[in-house]
């Protein structure tokens, strides 16, 4: 039974992941508040720790291509014991969504409209949010390959504005850091931004691609947003240096020094709407996916009639999740990665292995 | 869920009418008798004694044996040729004709009457609907049938340069109000055979004919048989224009933006049939609507495909252009204006500074209230006549323009932002009403949420264009990447664009076979232009 019958094209599947990571320009802070000037050697790292996350995910699709995550933990572990892993992915689920609706909020909240309570940017942003989630996957996706341009080029237009910023010097000295640290960073950015895509396997029936052209798609999404996430990095640190630290939003402290012979000054600006965009699309998309999951796992015949539901309990969790952005901050760099990678590697992990050990697969089955 | 109640009331309300109406249609269903004097009776008695009602008792044979009766209503018919080519050949026929027998309805359809489109019928229903289509009726006594000749002749508007799409360069015929001169109109442009053309009638009292209009094998069939069922179920007692129909076959009726495209002119119409579009034409309507419609329609015109590919793509990239300045200008500026100050740049900052000092009002109220006089003053100037229109706007400029801001109330800098968003929101003729609609929502948003609100708004407007179809085509399919690129946002040259739309079209996907280059200066041709040169 498949409660939503959308599909998307490979090139949309391949822009959908691209742009999921290229949203988590915001998360950077968490990282490079650990290995500072050296965060974009981290960040090569993470992204090749997160290829062999892909991998795993690519094995799993290909292994069942018309299942979803939930049909996949019932069919290798059993009706029981694969609605326990379900439902901890509802938990998962629920709380990225949250906590990148706080990451919204709060940049919002400091960077456009200080004065505005938080709840009503929560609010109206989720209203849109759950428009498109009730439109289905392909309302949610339809423009992640407009999203993906526009960000891709404001990125590389914005690198060749920053050239009179750029100082060389910024990066050194590398790797003056005690080992522990790159080990967290790395840990970080392959669990933070690359690991959650982890999402998409809640997609897999909805996409139309032959089997064995999955992992390349897959793969060059992921490797667009992997490299564009290098870059900001790259570009952040060679502008700001070692006051990286200080900033929540290293990127919107980047554009903002931009100035070109005062003409054309306050590219900030550009960096909050492509921002508010891509998250609008993260945000509606990991939404979505809380959504479908709890509607599969309850087996409800349709998605619609939980958006609003599920949308208040986002918002309100994700008001409840800290104290202050200290604790956020806090957390974001030590104790989340530790909770992620149980979702992102360990239980993916198990569940080839298992499926692999005891042969089931669903490609056979042919439906 | 209000909605789904009032819809569902008159659903049901409609029902009960039909019922009525089908009651009614079953008298109408009676068969002619042979008694001439009782049709005459119960023709008159439907019709009632209409001033328009003609009937024209005549005798006819060698000793005027028989008598019949011709039925029409005056205005509607060509007096000569019923006098010519249906009362003379009758009343002056040599046969000798003994009796009934020999003399058959047949065969005074056949070898009497000089007509064209003759129809035999023994039901009041089709005589009366004839009658009041334009027909003559011809009863005679003793048979119980009647001949229905078309005979329709009325005043119609000839063919005139239509005032809503003007073009500096290609055709200039319009369509008119008339469905016969329109589908003339299609096929004098379209040759095909594969152009099919099917009627059907609309509207229990105005019974107007409806004609769709698609080339077989270009159009998807089932685009069609979709728009064949909708047509059907429309359930109306009047269609006078087809914007009624319009409203009866949208997919998002409550949406701002419309999915069904029109047009006043032939070419425009011809080449959507190309296509593969399918095309409404209405009796009694000079708009032709053409479904499916897809968003970037709005931004095509016809002028574009006439005048050279840079030209028409630097047109229709700015009129993508203003239809973002007509949206979000105004909006963008209440939104500087109240939260964002930092971000105008500061020489700008004092002027708009000194422009908010002077007045009372918070800047939505300012650009509502300038939006909305522009509004009223569009309205008034659209409803008068011609002269007083000109004078109204020269009151409306200096009173709106100048005088209010000399007096105070708003600013100048907010004058010129809304005259400029005005202004781009004519440029796109087909979505004027949802630019407008959309303005105001954004105004709203953006003196609520500022920078924020505007981003809110511009991803539901995405959001919502995205959730939209038009008879199962996305609404805002082409714009997204796809080869219709070649007609989206530039127009390609015509010699590139060798595949119709991949959305709508069906089967026949190619314009032509292969992509050549128009003709290169050809050696031959140089020599010769050589030769005459030397000459």
């Amino acid at each position: 039974m498949k409660i939503d019958n959308g599909k998307i094209s490979a090139s949309q599947f391949m822009f959908a992941v691209a742009c999921f990571i290229q949203a988590s320009t915001l998360l950077t802070a968490f990282f490079i508040s650990v290995t500072k000037q050296d965060s974009w050697i981290v960040s090569i790292f993470g992204f090749l720790i997160g290829m062999i996350f892909l991998w795993i995910y690519t094995a799993l699709m290909k292994n069942f291509p018309n299942k979803n995550l939930v049909e996949i933990n019932d069919l290798v572990f059993g009706p029981v014991i694969g609605k326990i892993f379900s439902f901890i992915y509802i938990y998962f689920f629920l709380t990225l969504s949250a906590l990148n609706l706080k990451d919204m909020g709060d940049f919002v909240g400091i960077a456009i409209m200080p004065d505005t309570p938080t709840i009503v940017i929560l609010v109206s942003f989720m209203c849109i949010c759950a428009w498109a989630v009730r439109g289905g996957i392909e309302i949610v996706t339809r423009y992640s390959l407009f999203f993906t341009f526009t960000t891709s080029f404001i990125i590389i237009v914005t690198f060749f504005l920053a050239f009179n910023d750029i100082d060389f010097n910024n990066f050194l000295p590398i790797f003056n850091q005690p080992f522990m640290k790159y080990l967290q960073g790395t840990h970080i950015i392959s669990t933070i931004p690359f690991g959650e895509i982890v999402v998409f396997l809640m997609v897999t029936p909805n996409i139309e691609i032959p089997k064995n052209k999955i992992g390349k798609y897959f793969t060059l999404g992921f490797a667009i947003g992997g490299i564009s996430l290098i870059l900001i990095i790259l570009r952040d640190i060679a502008v700001l240096g070692n006051v990286i630290t200080l900033f929540t939003f290293p990127s919107f402290e980047t554009l903002r020094m931009i100035r070109l012979s005062s003409t054309l000054g306050r590219m900030e600006v550009l960096f909050a709407v492509i921002l508010i965009t891509l998250m609008f699309f993260k945000i509606s998309f990991l939404y979505y996916v809380s959504v479908l999951v709890i509607s599969q796992i309850f087996k409800l015949n349709s998605h619609k009639n939980i958006v609003i539901g599920v949308g208040i309990i986002i918002i309100i969790y994700s008001t409840n999740l800290y104290y202050s952005m200290i604790q956020h901050m806090e957390h974001g760099s030590n104790i989340t990665p530790f909770q992620w990678l149980i979702y992102e590697f360990l239980l993916p992990l198990i569940t080839l292995t298992v499926a692999k050990i005891r042969k089931i697969s669903s490609s056979e089955e042919g439906n | 869920m209000v909605f789904r109640y009032i819809s569902r009331k008159i659903v049901s309300a409609q029902n009960r009418n039909k019922v009525n109406h089908d009651a009614i249609l079953e008298n109408g269903g009676l068969a002619i008798s042979k008694n001439l004097e009782e049709n005459l009776d119960f023709i008159k008695s439907a019709i009632g004694e209409s001033q328009d009602l003609k009937i024209h008792e005549f005798a006819f044979g060698e000793h005027n044996q028989f008598s019949g009766a011709l039925v029409y209503i005056d205005g509607l018919v060509n007096t000569i040729q019923i006098t010519e080519s249906i009362l003379k050949p009758i009343v002056s026929n040599r046969k000798k004709y003994k009796s009934l027998e020999e003399l058959t309805i047949s065969e005074i359809r056949r070898s009497i009457l000089c007509s064209g489109s003759v129809t035999e019928s023994n039901l009041f229903s089709q005589i009366l609907d004839g009658c009041l289509s334009g027909s003559t009726v011809m009863l005679l006594d003793g048979f119980s049938k009647g001949l229905i000749i078309n005979t329709e002749m009325w005043e119609k508007r000839d063919v005139t340069e239509p005032q809503t799409e003007t073009v500096i360069r290609g055709p200039r015929e319009g369509f008119t109000e008339n469905l016969r001169t329109n589908t003339t109109l299609l096929r004098r442009r379209i040759k095909s055979p594969k152009l099919r053309m099917d009627h059907m009638t609309i509207g229990h009292k105005t019974a107007t004919n409806v004609c769709i209009a698609y080339i077989e094998g270009v159009a998807r069939p089932e685009i069609i048989e979709l728009l064949r069922t909708r047509l059907d179920s429309i359930d109306v007692d009047a269609v006078l224009d087809s914007g009624y129909i319009e409203e009866y076959i949208e997919e998002s009726p409550f949406s701002i933006f419309s999915t069904v495209g029109y047009s006043e002119k032939p070419d425009v119409i011809a080449s959507k049939i190309l296509e593969g579009r399918i095309a409404i034409i209405s009796d009694g309507s000079p708009f032709v609507l053409t479904v499916p419609m897809l968003f970037i329609e709005s931004f095509q015109t016809a002028e574009d495909y006439y005048v050279r590919a840079f030209y028409a793509s630097i047109t229709r990239l700015m009129r993508i252009f203003c239809f973002f300045i007509a949206v979000f200008v105004v909006p963008i500026f209440i939104a500087l204006s109240t939260y964002h100050q930092e971000l105008i740049p500061t020489t700008l900052l004092f002027t708009v500074a000194t422009a908010r000092e002077g007045t009372p009002f918070p800047a939505l109220f300012e650009a509502l209230v300038l939006v909305i006089s522009f509004e009223i003053l569009r309205e008034a100037g659209l409803r008068l006549p011609r002269a007083v229109g000109q004078a109204m706007s020269i009151v409306g400029a200096l009173i709106v323009g100048d005088a209010a801001v000399s007096a105070g109330l708003v600013g100048a800098p907010m004058v010129i932002v809304v005259a400029i968003t005005a202004v781009a929101g004519f440029i796109i003729p087909s979505q004027t009403d949802s630019i407008s609609m959309l303005r105001i929502i954004m105004m709203i948003l953006a003196a609520f949420l500022g920078g924020f609100g505007i981003a809110i708004g511009f991803l539901g407007m995405l959001v919502q264009l995205a959730t939209m179809t038009s008879f199962g085509v996305p609404y805002f399919g082409a714009v997204m990447f796809s080869r219709d690129q070649q007609d989206s946002f530039i127009r390609m040259p015509l010699w590139i664009m060798e595949k119709r739309p991949k959305n709508i079209v069906y089967k026949d996907k190619q314009r032509k076979e292969v992509i050549i280059p128009p003709v290169k200066s050809d050696e031959n041709v140089k020599q010769k232009g050589q030769d005459n040169f030397d000459e």
